[in-house]
């Protein structure tokens, strides 16, 4: 039994469209977790559940004759309503196995002697008496219970979900993070609809969709980042994805987002002199095409995308809340920084990214607790595309 | 969107999604007797209708485009142009094929109007395109399709009494082929199916063929077969490209019990039906009205008195539903009640309770014995998922003879 460490579970993204994923990366990940189901119903017709034997032959000949039951004896039986014509066994079964036993009134009962796998043409089979000394009434005949394996049908594709909580450890937040990114400049509607492809450990995926990206920033604390992308399709184990991953950029220095550097532009405005902690999410609304024939999406578009943001500060302006929306508008920028160490040999970018929401003030909330101070926080929402 | 009128392409160019359902429905003249017997026939060769309604969603803007015009442009008024003989050339709407057919089973190459569709722009280069398609002149004479029983003029040729003892193992068994002299000539060769069953005539016995096999009038074949309970008699095959259908593509790979279902008519004798016997289980859950007909007088308008009207009062109109079944399934239920045409009757054993023995006393009605007859005048199908199929059919209750 072997139990993989988080070191050994890498986490690889990269955009679908290049070949072999080279452009992608490793993903300095917290944690991650990815998910895949898909739907199933059950295939149950009516009286499945049921015997009616019509017959003790193999169907050609009436009336019915009950055999006189041995111990260990065995019999064919047609099956069907009293009279014929027979009928076969229903397909929403998917096995009766060897030895399931049938109940008849009267605390009779018989065994099947083989394994049926039906498919729509089995009229016969062939049944065991593990006892001696009855016979079966025709009535009593078509009144026993079994129970059989059923079958399944897909109720619809194979989705699931990555969740991914990471450090944002770049200048440029690459595309497959990038809601609003462009993974080809020339592409035109610019819309990028692309999709990802990437693996956890050795189990790769594909048909990744970014569905929202979000990040909060605090005093003294590291910028967490995470990220939830809708996959469609199933995993694939692959024992070799893994195995080269020491080699790579994960294990040197990384340049990580930090609250001590980073800062938020635009909320003195907004009544908020002195931010103290800040999150911003940017979302999209995905809906898939499945042409028949197919188990993945032809297309995967883009609907609304959200820009949410919320910042916690030491006050707020109660006067925004109004009927008139325009005195409700906000224009927040956020500059990410790592912590700017002055020699760039120890990994250093300085700015790594700057974010902006341009949206409405939804909401204020004010609040003081026992050994706190007053905090005003403040919630904005902007309609991007 | 009058935007493109072009002349190609000159197939529609989407692809069906899941969730589309194929309707089809019957137009026949009915006649109705006193004891309910009913007989009906279909007005004409094409009285057999299939329409689709179907969705296309999250189009782009140049697909949706794309698509919009081609359905209009099928449409567009020109300067009429008669010839010589006074005849107008260029008025007639113009049927149109899917490019690459719309869906397993059915036949790729069938052409379709669309009189009614609805473009809805959802977001921002997201479009749904709502379209029912009618079929273009489906023919109830491409339904080629055997009947009850051993019909050798076109369909059958006879293996010859192959034996085989019981056994759970695949056994070697050497059999003939032949075709009635005064039916050969046509096609003359078929071929056994790799685990689908060959039934025995005269029982419900099967051997399942382990290769697949092409037979030829007059040739002698050896064969692996699987036959649990044995095998000793003659039994047929249906000749290869023989049948025929209206909708549904390569019929040959699915197939009903061949011969006349055996059962014990009401004096004890071992008899055979006059009908092919459905052998499909609806799905729960099954709801069956009962509305038995009467006659009520009514001189004056609160003095009624109601009266018993005619045999069989209490026929069944059954809504049966056949609900993620696979699609080899899906296509034996479409085909066989394709070949009933909407008119002709066909077996079906009702569930428990509604049936009785034939010996029964009680109920002496000649209807709902131990199977009864029904016509299926119109079904619908829809493709839920891969091999996930839901069919839908009414199902309306017959005298048997």
């Amino acid at each position: 039994m072997k139990f993989l460490m988080y070191e050994d579970v890498p986490l690889f993204l990269g955009p679908a469209s290049k070949a072999d994923g080279n452009e992608g990366d490793f993903i300095f990940a917290a944690d991650a977790s990815i998910s895949i189901s898909q739907p199933s119903v059950p295939r149950r017709s009516i009286d499945d559940n049921k015997i009616r034997i019509c017959q003790f032959n193999n169907g050609g000949t009436y009336p019915f004759a009950s055999p006189n039951f041995t111990a260990s004896s065995s019999h064919t039986a047609c099956f069907g309503p009293t009279s014929g014509p027979p009928k076969s066994l229903s397909t929403s079964i998917y096995k009766i196995p060897k030895d399931t036993k049938i109940t008849f009134p009267g605390g009779k009962h018989l065994y099947f002697d083989h394994d049926v796998f039906p498919n729509g043409y089995d009229y016969l089979a062939r049944l065991r008496s593990e006892s001696g000394g009855w016979q079966l009434s025709e009535s009593e005949a078509q009144s026993g219970y079994f129970e059989p394996i059923f079958n399944y049908a897909a109720g619809g594709p194979a989705a699931g979900t990555l969740d991914v909580t990471f450090y944002t450890n770049t200048g440029n937040l690459p595309s497959f993070f990038n809601v609003t990114g462009m993974s080809s400049p020339t592409q035109f509607p610019p819309i990028d609809e692309d999709k990802i492809t990437g693996h956890l450990g050795d189990f790769k995926f594909s048909d990744a969709y970014l569905k929202s990206f979000k990040f909060s920033v605090s005093p003294n604390s590291i910028v967490a980042a995470s990220a939830s992308f809708d996959i469609y399709g199933a995993l694939v184990k692959d024992e070799t994805l893994s195995q080269n991953y020491y080699s790579t950029g994960l294990y040197q220095q990384k340049s990580i987002a930090h609250g001590e550097t980073s800062t938020i532009i635009g909320t003195t405005k907004l009544g908020v002199d002195h931010a103290v902690s800040f999150s911003y999410g940017i979302d999209v609304e995905r809906s898939a095409r499945y042409e028949i024939g197919n188990s993945i999406p032809t297309r995967v578009s883009k609907r609304a995308t959200t820009i949410t943001m919320s910042i916690n500060g030491n006050n707020l302006d109660p006067s925004l809340i109004t009927d008139a929306v325009d005195n409700r508008r906000a224009n927040i920028n956020i500059y990410l920084r790592d912590l700017n160490y002055d020699n760039f040999d120890e990994n250093s970018n300085g700015l790594l990214n700057v974010f902006n929401c341009s949206g409405v003030v939804e909401s204020q909330n004010l609040s003081v607790s026992s050994n706190g101070y007053l905090n005003g926080s403040i919630s904005i929402k902007q309609h991007l595309k | 969107m009058d935007i493109k009128n072009q002349s190609t392409p000159n197939q529609f160019m989407l692809n069906l999604e899941y969730g589309v359902t194929l309707s089809f429905s019957s137009i026949s003249n009915s006649f109705t007797m006193g004891d309910n017997h009913t007989k009906r026939n279909n007005k004409g060769i094409n009285s057999l209708n299939m329409s689709l309604k179907c969705k296309f969603s999250e189009l782009t803007d140049e697909e949706a485009a794309g698509a919009i015009s081609f359905l209009q442009k099928h449409y567009y008024y020109e300067p009429q142009i008669y010839n010589n003989a006074g005849k107008f050339t260029n008025l007639d709407l113009t049927p149109f094929e899917f490019n690459g057919g719309i869906l397993s089973p059915y036949k790729t190459n069938l052409k379709y109007y669309c009189f009614n569709f609805t473009h809805e722009k959802t977001y921002h280069n997201c479009n749904d395109i709502n379209a029912d398609f009618v079929c273009a002149a489906p023919s109830i004479l491409d339904s080629v399709e055997p009947k009850c029983d051993y019909e050798p003029r076109i369909f059958h040729g006879i293996l010859d009494n192959p034996v085989i003892g019981s056994s759970d193992n695949n056994q070697s068994v050497s059999i003939d082929f032949n075709i009635p002299s005064d039916f050969d000539g046509y096609l003359n060769s078929t071929k056994t199916l790799v685990n689908k069953p060959i039934f025995e005539s005269g029982s419900y016995r099967t051997m399942y063929p382990s290769q697949e096999v092409n037979l030829s009038d007059g040739g002698t074949y050896s064969n692996d077969m699987f036959a649990r309970f044995g095998f000793n008699s003659k039994t047929i095959l249906t000749r290869s490209d023989s049948r025929n259908s209206i909708f549904i593509d390569d019929p040959d790979d699915v197939y009903e019990y061949p011969f006349r279902q055996i059962y014990e008519d009401s004096e004890g004798a071992t008899a055979t039906t006059k009908y092919k016997i459905f052998d499909h289980s609806p799905s729960y859950s099954l709801q069956i009205q009962h509305s038995p007909k009467y006659r009520h007088s009514n001189v004056l308008d609160f003095y009624k008195k109601f009266s018993l009207y005619g045999f069989n009062p209490n026929l069944n109109n059954l809504s049966l539903e056949f609900s993620n079944i696979t699609d080899e399934e899906a296509k034996r239920i479409l085909l066989f009640l394709e070949s009933h045409l909407g008119s002709q009757k066909f077996g079906f054993h009702p569930p428990a309770p509604y049936n009785n023995s034939e010996f029964s006393t009680v109920n002496t009605s000649p209807h709902r014995r131990n199977f009864s007859t029904f016509i299926c005048p119109e079904w619908s199908h829809t493709l839920i998922y891969k091999n996930n199929n839901t069919i839908n059919a009414t199902f309306i209750e017959c005298v048997r003879f």
